[in-house]
């Protein structure tokens, strides 16, 4: 086997590995985390957790770390004006 | 702008444009394969069903990359932006089908997996006819799902719309190697001069709509406001806006939307909170500022949602003095109350507005 050959299959293996911790993970977050995670998605019918799953299974270490931190909403993004207005994002939650 | 995600938001206008796309898909995919059968006798089934589901997700794709600066040109194709998220995922799941049919069909042969194969079975990277153009293809495929993954609604909260929108504006970096995969891969064994061509007006047409666009973006920011006392600028006359309506003034790079209604003007930040959409392009229904893109909806004196919802964008101080508009550049905090300029008796009659955007 040539090295590049050798690094493909690590690659690919590398990605299998973190797709298949991501589809468990999704499981988990479907059920129960995208609740705690995002009060938007409390009380959805299972069409909506269905719909994210493939995208959890691509950003599961930073719904993870949401999960585990405890946020109850996802942080609001800062533009050019809020960034001006010295709005913190925290404090537009409200 | 709902306070609970569903799975979609259904309206029967969505629905009408779904049967749009899955009628028209279908029909293509049977002209593709059918015309393909008579033309080319020799061809297999599923070397034309390959080809077709190929072809008819980059047609789609095209279509997806124009329906932006059509809409920017041109308000009437704003219907059509909002459903360019089911014109997206069809996309998806027609290049998928593609590369999972060309995967079995090339590439499930040996006891190597698919994936691999495809990786480690032509490696000529120095060569044009004989280049792994393949592996443009899966790249782009990875940029296609991950986006198609990430278009609910849910994605554009939790990733944040600035990350979210990077994001998707891998589409064209897919377009890129997409547009190498077909160049490298097909045409190099195609005789027929008429899929160069193809190519070409399809990536000419991309590029220049894009290109109008933006030159129509870049005379707005262009225009500097003079200045006037107290740090405030002049927009201009207040008679040009018309009733219900807004101006987009450009300061120093940043968006203002002036907005005109019942003997006042207030003006917000024109970046709306949900998809940064352009809430200078809507208008006032029901005493609050509409975003033309999505709906989400702003009071025009703070910026703020109306209750139950959350979003709110930045406020600017106006006044109005002999019949002009003055604004200052400074932006208070997103949902501060600002009190609008009041324009002064019936003096100053508003143009007519232009004709009434499209909605969701
Ligand atoms: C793993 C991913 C992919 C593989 C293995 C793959 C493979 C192939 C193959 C074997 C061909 C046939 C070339 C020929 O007939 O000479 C082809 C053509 C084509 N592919 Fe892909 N592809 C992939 C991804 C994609 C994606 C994501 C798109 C998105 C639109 C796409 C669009 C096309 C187009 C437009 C053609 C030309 C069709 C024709 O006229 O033959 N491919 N691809
Ligand atoms: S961008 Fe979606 S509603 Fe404004």
């Amino acid at each position: 086997m040539t090295w590049y050959e050798e690094g493909i299959r690590v690659v690919l293996g590398s990605l299998g590995l973190y797709a298949a911790v991501g589809a468990v993970f999704a499981i988990a977050f479907c059920l129960q985390g995208v609740q705690r995670v995002d009060s938007q998605a409390v009380g959805t019918g299972w069409g909506f957790p269905l719909l994210i799953a493939p995208g959890v299974v691509v950003f599961w270490p930073l719904l993870l770390r949401r999960w585990m931190g405890g946020a109850s909403d996802p942080p609001l993004a800062a533009n050019p004006h809020r960034g001006v207005s010295g709005i913190q994002d925290r404090e537009m939650q409200r | 702008m709902s306070v609970q995600y569903a799975a979609i938001g259904w309206s029967p206008a969505k629905r009408g444009y779904d049967l749009a796309i899955v009628v028209g898909v279908a029909v293509y995919l049977v002209l593709f394969v059918g015309g393909g059968t008579l033309l080319r006798p020799n061809a297999t089934t599923e070397t034309l069903l390959i080809r077709g589901l190929g072809t008819g997700a980059f047609l789609l794709l095209h279509v997806i990359l124009c329906i932006g600066p059509l809409a920017r040109l041109d308000a009437r194709f704003l219907p059509l932006l909002y459903n360019r998220r089911h014109l997206g995922v069809s996309m998806f799941l027609l290049a998928l089908a593609h590369s999972v049919f060309s995967l079995i069909q090339f590439h499930a042969l040996g006891d190597v997996n698919p994936l691999v194969s495809l990786f480690v079975s032509n490696e000529r990277f120095g060569s044009i006819s004989q280049f792994p153009f393949q592996m443009l293809g899966f790249f782009a495929l990875v940029i296609l799902f991950v986006m198609a993954a990430t278009s609910h609604d849910f994605w554009l909260r939790n990733l944040t719309p600035m990350v979210w929108k990077r994001l998707h504006m891998l589409v064209y970096w897919a377009y890129a190697l997409l547009v190498a995969h077909v160049a490298l891969g097909a045409l190099q064994s195609e005789r027929n001069p008429v899929l160069a061509a193809l190519l070409a007006a399809g990536a000419a047409t991309v590029v220049t709509l894009h290109l109008l666009a933006a030159s129509k973006e870049a005379r707005l920011d262009g225009t500097r406001l003079a200045a006037s006392d107290a740090g405030f600028l002049d927009a201009g006359e207040v008679a040009t806006i018309p009733e219900k309506c807004a101006r987009v003034v450009s300061l120093g790079g940043e968006r203002i939307a002036l907005f005109r209604y019942d003997g006042k003007v207030s003006a917000v930040s024109n970046v709306c909170q949900h998809q940064n959409g352009p809430l200078g392009e809507g208008r006032i229904l029901g005493g609050c500022i509409t975003c033309p893109w999505h709906g989400y909806q702003y009071r025009p004196a703070d910026g703020a949602s109306p209750p139950p919802f959350h979003e709110k964008v930045s406020t600017f101080r106006t006044r109005i003095v002999g019949g002009r508009v003055l604004v200052h550049p400074t932006p208070l905090p997103p949902g501060t109350y600002c009190e609008p300029a009041k324009i002064g008796g019936a003096t100053v009659p508003a143009v007519e507005p232009p004709p009434k955007a499209g909605r969701e």
